[in-house]
Order: structure tokens, then C-alpha cells, then sequence
């Protein structure tokens, strides 16, 4: 009955070739000696036999597509969020150079930009062009040579466009009131 | 002159083996993940089906693992083998499946569950369907599926890994964290109880 016990703990590893010589001589020896237990064992080889032989469960055409789609979306939800620590790389040589001479750079700008569109009264009395002549009396300082006809037609308001010569505006309701040849800077042009 | 046939390309991972597979995995290849899953997807599905019983939910779940995997390819260690590392995976989900479903049904035992899963037909279909031996094959599939559900758990994961999913002592031993001889002697235990249960219809015995 011990041996009957002992020969049924070893089905497994006999069956799996898993055996010690020592256990598998013992086996061997009892089956030949004992029916029943020899009967047993072919029943428990006829049920492995059948455990065997059970057909594998089909996966669906699609499983494969499912998991990769499955994969990506968990992949997605799951990435940190970017944080603001970007990658150190060498500085290009503007970010160099300009944080260190912005403040001059764009001092230089903007005053060259100030030059360009804003046009400065002329110490020259001669005027400069674009100059805006505010009243009859200054063209008459700075013109002290200018015809008298021509300085009474003046109005207020008057354009010198050049060093030596006034010229009309061209846009607006201006117009030339009296063109005078005015020496040395040539023709003169008054409007109002 | 012979026409020109198109053959599918070759698989660059056809001869990889499921460890070095992972090395590409963690190094963010998909195609290498995708040959993973076209290795392991049918033994997957199989070893929760034959816990849960249930061919939907053992896709899903399959699928669940798959997604682990990927997700912690970084956390997997070459030094063991990667069949052991996803069947560890997958009955550890199969197992919190069961254990969510008995919760579930408010059943005090697995045998209620099995009565509730019942079987299935989700099986390969024999070349030659309606004939007398493909029914009593039938049956006799049904009746095995049944059987090994009604053992207790323990011992139908190491009769699942052992003789359907073919691992060997060590794996299992890997897999289930228990030593050499208790994998032996579980493996024996359920095989003892599944041949009793499968005796009535042994030819041996009649």
C-alpha cells in the first residue's frame, strides 16, 4: 500500500522523464508486481494522452491590430508631459552677441530709425529739406534776401524741400502762390 | 524567361530570439513588439482561456498583457527568459480576473464559476465536421475544458502551464515563485485529480 502511495507520486516525473534512475528502477519493479496500480497508470496516461490533444482556442483575425492600437494609445497617455528643460546644445552665436550688446544694438537702431523719420530743425539758416517753416517772419530770418512780394504772399505755413530752394507741397490742398527765381539757391517756391 | 512573383518581404525578426526581440522593443521598436505578439498571441489567449473560459474576455485580457509588456519592456531582465516573464503576466491577470468576477457574482467558490462560464465553442474546427468521431471529440474537449476548470486553482495553473502550455519544471517554478519540488508534486496532484475526473470516460477503464 506505502509502495502503491509512493509509485503514484512518481507518475508526473515519470512521465516527464524527470525520474532518478533510483525512482524509475523502484517504478518499474512495483507495476510489475502490482495490477492495480498498472491499471492506474494507464488510465493516467490515457488522460494525459487526451490533455494533449485539446485544440487550441482561435484568436481573432484582428487581435493583433487591437493590441498594436491598444500599445499606441497607452504609449500616448502615458508620456510625461513636456516639461521646459530643453535640451542643452551649443548657443548660436547671435544668442551669444546680441544679449550682450543688445542694449547698445538697439539703442544704435532706434536712433538711426529716429534719424531717418523724423526730420530735426536745421541750425543752418539755410533751412533743410522737409524743414517746416512755422511763420513768415523765420522764412524772412533765414531769407533775409527774399523779395518782399514773395514774403507778403506767404501764409503761415511753407516748405523749404531742399538747402536753397522752397518748393511747393506737393500733396493737399497746397499750391504755388509765386514762383520767384531766387539767387543762389535758385527758384523759389511758396505755398499755402 | 520565368515571371517575376512578388514575395512578401522577409521578416528581419524571423530567427531573433524573444530576448534580443525585447532589446529592440526598449529601444521603442514597433515591428519588433509586433513579431512579439504574433509569437506569443495564441499561447496567451489559450492559457487565460483556460482560466477564465470566457474567448472574449481571454482576448481582451491577452491583449492587456501585450500592452504591459510594452509598457515595461525596461523593467524586464535578460537574464530570465521573456516566456516565463509574459506567462507571469498573464496568469497574474487571469488570476485577478477570476478572483474580480467571483467578487462579482457573489460566489463563495470557483466551482459556482465554472457552472457559470459553461463551455465554449471557440475550438478549431475538425477538417471533416459532422461526423460521429468529431462529436465525441467535441465532447470530449468540452468535458476536459470542464474538468480542468473545476480544479482548484493552484493546481490548474501548474497543469496549464505544465501540459498546455508545455513550460518546463523551472519556468513554472519561475512563473508561480514556488521551489522545484512543490511545482512537482502540484503538477502530479493535479494530474492525479484530472484523470479521476476523466476516468468515467477513459477506454481503459471500461
Amino acid at each position: 500500500m506505502m509502495d502503491c502511495h509512493k509509485s503514484r507520486d512518481l507518475y508526473s516525473v515519470i512521465l516527464d522523464q524527470e525520474a532518478s534512475q533510483y525512482d524509475q528502477r523502484f517504478f518499474d519493479g512495483h507495476l510489475s508486481d502490482c495490477p492495480k496500480c498498472r491499471r492506474d497508470w494507464l488510465d493516467f496516461k490515457a488522460s494525459q494522452a487526451i490533455l494533449q490533444d485539446i485544440p487550441r482556442v482561435l484568436v481573432s483575425a484582428s487581435f493583433e491590430d487591437r493590441v498594436m492600437a491598444s500599445v499606441r494609445e497607452a504609449v500616448r497617455d502615458a508620456r510625461p508631459a513636456p516639461t521646459w528643460v530643453a535640451e542643452e546644445t551649443e548657443p548660436r552665436w547671435w544668442q551669444v552677441w546680441v544679449p550682450r550688446f543688445g542694449l547698445a544694438a538697439a539703442t544704435a537702431a532706434a536712433t538711426a530709425a529716429l534719424f531717418a523719420i523724423v526730420d530735426f530743425p536745421q541750425v543752418d539758416p539755410r533751412g533743410k529739406s522737409g524743414q517746416i517753416v512755422q511763420s513768415v517772419q523765420r522764412l524772412e530770418d533765414r531769407f533775409p534776401d527774399l523779395p518782399p512780394e514773395v514774403l507778403r504772399s506767404l501764409d503761415e505755413e511753407s516748405y523749404v524741400l531742399d538747402r536753397m530752394t522752397i518748393r511747393p507741397a506737393t500733396s493737399g490742398n497746397s499750391r504755388v502762390v509765386a514762383p520767384v527765381d531766387y539767387e543762389p539757391g535758385g527758384a523759389v517756391y511758396v505755398t499755402f | 524567361m520565368k515571371p517575376e512573383t512578388k514575395e512578401p518581404p522577409a521578416n528581419p525578426f524571423e530567427n531573433v530570439p524573444d530576448e534580443d526581440l525585447m532589446d529592440h522593443c526598449v529601444l521603442g521598436s514597433e515591428a519588433a513588439f509586433a513579431d512579439l505578439v504574433r509569437r506569443y498571441k495564441t499561447r496567451i489567449v489559450n492559457l487565460i482561456y483556460r482560466f477564465i473560459r470566457d474567448h472574449q474576455r481571454s482576448e481582451d485580457l491577452a491583449q492587456e498583457v501585450f500592452v504591459r509588456v510594452f509598457l515595461h519592456r525596461e523593467r524586464y531582465r535578460k537574464s530570465g527568459k521573456f516566456s516565463t516573464w509574459i506567462f507571469t503576466i498573464a496568469v497574474n491577470l487571469a488570476k485577478n480576473e477570476i478572483r474580480r468576477k467571483v467578487r462579482l457574482r457573489n460566489t463563495s467558490s470557483l466551482e459556482a464559476l465554472a457552472e457559470v462560464a459553461g463551455p465554449s465553442g471557440f475550438f478549431l474546427k475538425d477538417d471533416k465536421p459532422g461526423t460521429d468521431r468529431n462529436l465525441e471529440r467535441d465532447q470530449l474537449n468540452v468535458l476536459v475544458n470542464t474538468a480542468i476548470q473545476k480544479l482548484p486553482q493552484r493546481y490548474r495553473t501548474a497543469l496549464v502551464l505544465r501540459d498546455i502550455e508545455g513550460l518546463s519544471y523551472e519556468e513554472i517554478g519561475d512563473i508561480l515563485q514556488i521551489p522545484g519540488g512543490t511545482v512537482r508534486s502540484r503538477i502530479n496532484r493535479a494530474r492525479l485529480m484530472l484523470k479521476e475526473k476523466l476516468k468515467p470516460h477513459l477506454r481503459t477503464s471500461a
